[in-house]
């Protein structure tokens, strides 16, 4: 190489500079400019892979030595990305090496048996299968198909969701299978429903260089969602007409970038969406031709309720409650009635904020010449009110027709790897199937049924228990086998102390947890089996722009850890179908009689069709070996057969190992970037020009939707607002980066972030102990007036991924009535000196 | 499997309490990580960036340009921190994005 001097480790950072260089598409360090194309002297095998992390989906080429990943750096090829990573990027390759990484399946012993209150004791998947399916078979034999369960996950891989949609809602007969994703982008998924009869967002991230403005309604992607916040920095410091407008109940990183900065006060967001739709309309600019072809109007039920236990005063006085999700035709003059009172100063009455800041916020919209992205997560979809929410800000992006074009694009951003790709593409929730298919729709049942070769009837019709519900009937002792896998619930769901904690060590109860760690769920479990993770199994996951992506196996898993995959099969060998099923629905395929649901589900001529052959060279694939055949390309191709030829078209299987991810529909080999536009998308008959095709009639939903007060509010035993959410440092719950020092040591633990007027009146400082407590339960925190997050008067903000200050004992379980997702950002605490 | 309150039975106090998380292993002896990050900076904060970060220890910036961004490379010893830096680059006043692009870890 010509550079005899330089030693290894400077030949490292050279090359280390020389690919940051490349993706800036800045000129690289002089020396460093021949070394990309030198890496075959590395001894290292590198691979492409998707980040195990958020949903925004950045390529990864991953470096292994030894049965080891040593290394890792952004995939200049992946175009989310282009060869960048953020910080969680650095820990892909530490996360699967924690000490304390579960290696043999524990379950709870005393004498020598199974004991709810036994310790810990290592056994063999063997006993460990024997002892879960004999509590299965008796919660079966005791409740029917309702006394079992799972809560799965958007980091499930697509295969891994499918294989247990599958076990659940046809192999055991039992819809209650949901995913953490409940938690997560539940409202924006019914938004899309109920907007567009059709899930996921319509644009992409190319979106991103064509807009003229950005706005972030409840997202904090400079923490978030770093590497799509980097693409918005570089739009808005290229091209300095462009104008971000960031909204929040607080200031945060991202407000640094903010030209119209707005902190609301709580739960006022739907009286902004409303204001500026008024405001459209009482200017002018309504795009009448788009609205008069596209779009029609609803009124939406209204006093719709929280979905608390239905004995809650609250829930009590919600007329609308049963009907939450229902509307009635109304005509464009009604709707523009409907708004009128959300005017702007009423808008800055009830939010706080500057009339001349919203009417500015407005006009990014109003203005006909202003390509707007609007960006959301949880500050919209964890709210009592998010499917409104999502269904308003569409109304904004429809009435202006700013929308299916690039650059135009209501854009719901993700938190899982593959929320979209599995949780809701395969639909694993509890009233889905897969391809926006519903449990509750005859044809879409028989059409699920046909496709797994199962008889008709076995799919059960009614929804099951959604995440909520799960925590609810565990604690009144009716759901009563239950699995876990690939989340931390416990941590994660709210009002812990009431529903979940009680829930899981009920000892009508049994327990399952896969995971990689002792997590806090893992703690309250009767049977924990030791899970792999990311590159020890082959995978796939789709990502918030539609896109599919998949990895090999590159590295073996640990000890006697094995995918959740594996377990899911593995686990169903130890049902026969006259265990689970009636004699009549056997006796519609009698050729069922005496099989095991292994063979129903997964032998089934699909799912094993693919023979080991058909495996690429030189990688591992547990599973497959396994079995005896191509286990995830059969999963994969049998599941692909909901979505082809309607709207969903997913590549054949093998293209996606070569490809950085294509965004569906996948249509003759082409990626759709823009849906429901023609010549953008193959779905939109010829002539129509836009057609959204997810409704009969081609017609987008525009809302009338009020404002309707939070299930809890302030008041004078309870003065502050609580928000909880997540930190840069920290994923979610923190069970993979909290075994990583670093981050442990950049953010050791939760605080509770307070204005300094707040802190003064409560004569506390900076860095001094409190209990923030609600009516349900309480922690002890410290208080931080400083840093990345400077809070308004009145509330309170507390990240939720430190397992020794349990936040979500303190919030309170209300949802969306129509998502069923949580509000983890408002509930009403007070706060004293510990 | 290591010894941590985990191998214990659950006690709700100590559950809700608690404090579980084992650290990562240590890097054996002689071993380096490497990492380059690429920062953006508002161009005119570009010098007042590229100051503040080659203050840094193990940090140092091997190209910019004009349009604010800035290639740091950042080497250190132990696991405890890399990852440490590139957020307190991350946090900068200045800095409006960092982004990961490289990391290895080298033992030979």
């Amino acid at each position: 190489m010509g550079q005899n001097r330089v030693d290894r480790r400077a030949f490292l950072k050279l090359e280390a500079a020389a690919m940051a260089a490349v993706a800036a598409g800045i000129p690289a360090p002089l020396a460093a400019q021949n070394l990309v194309t030198e890496r075959a002297d590395t001894e290292l095998k590198w691979n492409k892979a998707p980040c195990r992390f958020c949903g925004t989906g950045c390529g990864v080429m991953v470096a292994t030595k030894n049965g080891r990943v040593v290394a890792t750096h952004g995939d200049t090829k992946a175009e989310v990305n282009r060869g960048l990573n953020c910080v969680k990027g650095y820990f892909l390759s530490k996360i699967m090496y924690g000490r304390d990484r579960l290696t043999h399946p524990l379950l709870r012993k005393k004498n020598g048996k199974y004991d709810k209150n036994g310790e810990f004791t290592q056994v063999s998947w063997d006993e460990a299968f024997d002892v879960m399916a004999e509590q299965f078979k008796s919660a079966l034999a005791k409740r029917g198909p309702s006394g079992v369960g799972m809560f799965g996950s958007g980091q499930w891989t697509i295969w891994e969701g499918y294989a247990a949609n599958k076990l659940f809602k046809a192999g055991f007969r039992s819809n209650n299978i949901d995913p953490n994703a409940r938690h997560c982008m539940a409202s924006a998924a019914m938004g899309f429903m109920r907007t567009f009869g059709m899930d996921e967002p319509m644009g992409c991230y190319d979106d991103f260089e064509a807009a003229d403005a950005f706005v972030l309604w409840g997202s904090n992607m400079a923490e978030m969602h770093p590497i799509l916040w980097t693409r918005v920095t570089d739009r808005r410091l290229s091209a300095p007409h462009v104008r971000v407008a960031v909204l929040s109940t607080f200031e945060h990183r991202s407000f640094d970038l903010a030209d119209i900065p707005i902190v609301f006060t709580p739960h006022s967001d739907l009286v902004l969406l409303n204001a500026i739709a008024n405001y459209i309309i009482t200017t002018n600019r309504v795009n009448k031709d788009f609205v008069g072809k596209h779009a029609i109007f609803k009124r939406g039920q209204t006093n719709i309720g929280y979905g608390l236990r239905p004995e809650h005063e609250l829930e009590k006085k919600a007329s609308g409650r049963a009907k939450a999700g229902d509307a009635t035709d109304i005509s464009f003059d009604e709707y523009a009635k409907f708004v009128s009172e959300y005017t702007l100063e009423k808008a800055s009455r009830m939010s706080g904020v500057p009339v001349e800041r919203i009417r500015a916020l407005a006009e990014l919209y109003a203005d006909p010449k202003t390509k707007v992205v609007s960006f959301w997560t949880m500050g919209f979809n964890q709210h009592t009110r998010g499917v409104w929410c999502n269904n308003l800000l569409y109304n904004i992006h429809l009435l202006t027709g700013k929308i299916s074009e690039p650059g135009n694009s209501p854009f719901s951003l993700t938190g899982q790897p593959s929320a979209c790709g599995t949780a809701r593409e395969v639909g694993t929730f509890s009233h889905r199937l897969p391809a926006d298919m519903l449990v509750a729709n005859k044809s879409h049942r028989d059409k699920a049924e046909q496709i797994w070769k199962v008889p008709e009837g076995t799919i059960a019709p009614a929804p099951g228990y959604h995440a909520v519900l799960q925590n609810r009937m565990l604690r009144d002792g009716k759901l009563n086998a239950y699995w876990v896998q690939v989340n931390n619930n416990l941590q994660a769901a709210a009002n812990m102390n009431e529903e979940g904690y009680p829930g899981y060590r009920n000892p009508e109860n049994f327990i399952v947890v896969s995971d990689a760690y002792p997590t806090v769920t893992a703690q309250a479990a009767d049977l924990v089996l030791p899970t792999a993770m990311w590159v020890e199994k082959e995978g796939a996951y789709g990502n918030a722009e539609r896109r599919t992506h998949f990895w090999h196996q590159l590295v073996n898993a640990p000890g006697e850890s094995r995918s959740d995959l594996w377990q899911l099969m593995e686990f169903s060998k130890r049902f026969k179908v006259e265990e689970v099923w009636p004699a009549e629905l056997i006796a519609k395929k009698p050729e069922y009689k005496g099989k095991t649901l292994f063979d129903v589900l997964y032998r089934n001529g699909e799912v094993d069709k693919f023979p080991l052959s058909d495996m690429a060279a030189g990688f591992e694939n547990h599973e497959s070996k396994a079995f005896g055949f191509y286990v995830q390309k059969g999963l994969f191709e049998e599941y692909a057969g909901f979505g082809r030829g309607h709207g969903h078209d997913l590549a054949p299987f093998d293209t996606y190992h070569e490809v950085r991810g294509l965004r569906w529909p996948v249509v003759d080999g082409k990626e759709t970037r823009w849906r429901y536009r023609e010549g953008l998308d193959p779905y939109v008959k010829p002539g129509k020009g836009i057609e959204f095709y997810g409704f009969p009639d081609g017609k987008a939903r525009i809302f009338a939707l009020p404002y309707e007060p939070p299930a809890e509010s302030p008041d004078a035993t309870y003065p502050y607002w609580l928000v909880t959410g997540r930190v840069l440092e920290h994923w979610h719950s923190g069970s993979m980066t909290r075994r990583v020092p670093e981050l442990y040591r950049a953010f050791p633990e939760a605080v509770c972030f307070m204005h300094p007027d707040d802190a003064a009146k409560l004569n506390v400082r900076r860095g001094d102990a409190v209990k923030v407590e609600s009516r349900r339960g309480s922690i002890l925190t410290r208080i931080e007036t400083r840093g990345r997050d400077r809070m308004p008067h009145g509330v309170v903000f507390v990240p939720w991924f430190d397992e020794s200050q349990l936040i979500n004992k303190v919030t309170l379980d209300a949802t969306d009535p129509i998502s069923l997702q949580t509000d983890f950002k408002k509930c009403a605490v007070r706060i004293v000196r510990a | 499997m290591v010894e941590t309150p985990f191998s214990r039975n659950v006690d709700r106090r100590k559950f809700i309490n608690g404090r579980w998380s084992v650290r990562a292993e240590d890097n054996p002896p002689g071993t380096v990580e490497i990492a380059s990050i690429l920062v953006q900076t508002r161009p005119e904060r570009l010098d007042a960036a590229a100051h503040a970060i080659g203050a840094l220890a193990g940090a140092q910036i091997y190209s910019r340009d004009s349009k604010g961004k800035l290639v740091v490379v950042l080497e250190a010893e132990n696991v405890g921190t890399i990852g440490e830096t590139l957020n307190t680059i991350s946090s900068m006043p200045d800095v409006l994005t960092a982004a990961l692009v490289y990391h290895a870890t080298d033992d030979g």
